[in-house]
């Protein structure tokens, strides 16, 4: 029990803080990623709706026409208009076109004369290519009204060119994949592994450096305490700890998704969680029988960030580079993420479709075995050395 | 002496492992693991022909191939139905147009490229029924004129490319030398922990002697700059050089801009270290909370929350030394003109000044009788 009350001792002098930090970023992270993911289940075809921003010194009955086509066929954001606003709303992709339909357009278009609409945009892009395919139909329609049609109003034209306009062509979609079914789980699931590493690192690793510690070692050594049993309480302190941030990370994936994911798919992430969180824990055991007071912050910041980015916790596996994804495997983090990914495909749970799952769990539960095995190495090493 | 100061400290400073990490190593590793990451983000934002597969039957329509060739949007696969499928199925096109009476199409999932078959096939039914249209309303409508709109192609914008460098990911490394930049602050904060009598039984015993304190403090600084530069020079070489990170083309101002970053860095711990006499640890949580909160802001987790930071808060940019560095190198990356550059710059500089003269100020004059 004196080991029990030793860990969680040196728990809240050194490692409460930064392992809390950590929590508390991530849940932070976590708001700002889930409010910008939206989560839709795609079943038919959808038209792409770009984010432009029309800047309209028009104003003529021709022009507001001609937003509002665009404001049916995209989604049309407010920016500032100021040289600066247009640059900077481009640069960060708040919107990828922009029109600018200068003072006096609508009078000329309609009586021929030459003037054209100016477009900011990011060069070669696929949007904007996309944007002036929708802004040249509804110009050429209109242009051939008026050259055609040698009687008609203003009004019956806009009629005419709007009916002209909504013929929609059938979209059959095909060989759907299930990834179709979007849903910011997986990206939660995976944002975890950072907090998880970095949490679960600091703590096991900070009291681990504290307790191995010279003189803390040999006075313990000392002590009435049997060591069998010292270490046995110690290391499940250890246990208990990387479970309790296990369980409040169920917690807040409870409070996120209730209601929302299927059941036996969150029980499939939070198993994966459980196995992850016990890599980490293995893993924190090795760095802390290598690791000292001053390093340990600079080794838990590396693997940390590293693991996340190299396994595609952050940006998405798909986007890694192609190597990085050859040789993701000697990574734990990228098979707790490609089981995530792999879960949140699943629309079928039978033991063909969990097989991939159960896969990654078998990996990740192999780097666990691997850690203990060379954390056991080091230990018996280091307990000679000391002797 | 001063320079004898100068050059000690510099030996010390080198020999501070913890010091090299965190300014020199760190900020390496995060922009490799930043490039390994990012380097595929804007994947499929520039226009590429669009890969389609036509499908012809007795219905068909002949003038389709040659007017979607003419848009030179499309590569085009004329096949049967069996093939057209079996590429879809392995990713090899974006659709499949089938060329008859109803003229529709199959894909396998949503996305741009889907979308711009999708409107060029609405855009020619709607032609046909445009056309059909005016010829029930005027029969004589069909004139050389009507012909040329008609077999125009996009002749209605002038297009405006904002500007040539439009790499967001650009970003992610701008704030990431921000960063190291205001990590600088360590430094300036163990400076002065070493020089206040009330900090550090060094510091005390420094005080005995007959050095002025304000030399020391000049030296010490001076030192710290040094090791700075040298630190963000390597960090630049290795951003621009290994990892190919573009800069805009003035070199002289980006150099400029780091150096400005890391004195006002500097200062800003040696500020922070004067002002709150607690433990080492409290100074160093509050400098990595100060930094990382700004690189936050400015970027360096997620792109838009710059934008967003600006758009919300406009105020915020000027008090951000972090958003000042950040914006300074992409004003030099994105824009023409140097007004934002030295507005930015400007702002940090004098953050610089403020931050040493309150430094000064409580630093100065200090007498103990006991400690």
């Amino acid at each position: 029990m004196q080991a029990f009350k030793l860990f969680f001792k040196i728990f809240k002098k050194s490692a409460f803080l930064p392992a809390l930090i950590y929590v508390l970023i991530f849940i932070g992270l976590t708001y700002v990623f889930s409010s910008s993911n939206k989560i839709s289940v795609e079943s038919s075809f959808e038209t792409s709706k770009l984010d432009i921003a029309i800047i309209n010194n028009d104003n003529s009955a021709f022009s507001d026409e001609l937003v509002n086509y665009l404001n049916k066929n995209s989604s049309v954001q407010s920016i500032d208009t100021d040289e600066d606003g247009i640059k900077d709303a481009l640069f960060f992709r708040t919107v990828e076109y922009i029109l600018i339909i200068p003072e006096g357009y609508g009078n000329a278009f309609l009586n021929g004369d030459k003037k054209d609409l100016e477009t900011r945009i990011i060069p070669n892009s696929v949007g904007a290519k996309f944007m002036d395919q929708i802004v040249s139909k509804y110009l050429k329609t209109f242009k051939l009204y008026l050259v055609g049609s040698n009687d008609m109003s203003f009004d019956e034209i806009v009629k005419n060119v709007n009916s002209d306009l909504s013929i929609d062509t059938l979209v059959t979609i095909k060989n759907a994949s299930s990834n179709n079914q979007k849903s910011i789980a997986p990206y939660f699931f995976s944002f975890t592994a950072y907090p998880l590493i970095s949490a679960i690192t600091i703590i096991v690793s900070m009291v681990m450096v504290v307790v191995n510690g010279k003189e803390l070692k040999r006075r313990n050594l000392c002590s009435p305490v049997k060591s069998t049993k010292f270490n046995l309480f110690f290391y499940l302190a250890n246990i208990l700890m990387s479970l309790i941030i296990w369980a409040l990370f169920v917690v807040f994936s409870i409070n996120l998704f209730n209601g929302k994911i299927i059941v036996s798919q969150w029980i499939l992430y939070c198993t994966n969680m459980l196995i992850f969180t016990l890599v980490c824990l293995t893993m924190s055991f090795l760095i802390g029988n290598i690791a000292n007071k001053d390093t340990i912050q600079p080794i838990a910041t590396v693997i940390s960030l590293g693991g996340c980015f190299l396994g595609g916790a952050f940006v998405e596996q798909s986007l890694l580079s192609e190597g990085l994804r050859k040789y993701g495997g000697i990574n734990p983090v990228y098979w707790y993420v490609k089981a995530n990914d792999t879960i949140n495909s699943l629309t079928v749970f039978d033991t063909t479709t969990l097989k991939p799952v159960f896969f990654c769990y078998l990996i990740e539960a192999g780097f666990i075995l691997a850690f203990l095995a060379i954390a056991l190495v080091v230990m018996k090493q280091n307990q000679t050395s000391n002797n | 002496m001063f320079l004898h100061i100068v050059k000690y400290k510099i030996k010390i400073v080198f020999n501070n492992k913890a010091a090299l990490f965190w300014t020199l190593f760190f900020p390496i590793i995060l922009a490799t693991l930043f490039n390994l990451a990012f380097s595929n983000l804007l994947n499929g934002e520039t226009f590429n022909s669009i890969n389609v597969a036509v499908v012809e039957t007795d219905t068909a329509f002949n003038d389709l191939t040659s007017i979607m060739e003419d848009t030179e949007m499309f590569v085009i696969n004329k096949t049967t139905a069996e093939q057209a499928e079996d590429m879809l199925a392995k990713g090899k096109i974006s659709g499949i147009i089938y060329n008859s009476k109803d003229l529709d199409m199959t894909v396998s999932n949503s996305g741009i490229n889907q979308s711009i078959i999708k409107i060029f096939l609405d855009t020619y039914k709607e032609m046909t029924q445009t056309i059909t249209t005016i010829a029930s309303n005027n029969p004589q409508a069909f004139t050389d004129e009507f012909n040329s709109v008609l077999e125009s192609e996009g002749l209605y914008t002038k297009e405006n490319n904002v500007s040539n460098s439009t790499n967001i990911v650009v970003i992610y490394f701008y704030s990431l030398l921000a960063m190291t930049c205001l990590y600088s602050s360590f430094l300036g904060c163990s400076d002065v922990t070493k020089i206040q009598a009330n900090q550090s039984h060094f510091a005390a015993r420094q005080n005995v002697a007959p050095t002025h304190k304000l030399k020391i403090f000049l030296a010490y600084v001076c030192s710290s700059m040094i090791f700075q530069i040298i630190s963000i020079i390597m960090v630049l070489a290795y951003l621009r050089f290994a990892l190919g990170v573009a800069f805009g083309a003035d070199t002289g101002y980006v150099f400029l801009l780091s150096f400005v970053g890391s004195f006002t860095g500097i200062m800003m711990g040696t500020c922070i270290s004067a002002l709150i006499t607690k433990s080492e640890n409290i100074k160093h949580a509050m400098l990595i909370g100060l930094t990382m909160l700004g690189c936050f802001l400015s970027g360096m987790m997620q792109v838009e929350i710059k934008y967003i930071v600006e758009k919300q808060f406009p105020l915020m940019r000027y008090l951000n030394p972090a958003a000042l560095i950040t914006d300074g190198y992409y004003s030099l990356y994105y824009y023409d003109t140097y007004d934002r550059f030295f507005t930015n710059l400007g702002i940090l500089s004098l953050f610089g000044l403020v931050f040493l003269l309150i430094t000064y100020l409580v630093l100065r004059r200090q007498k103990y009788a006991s400690i």
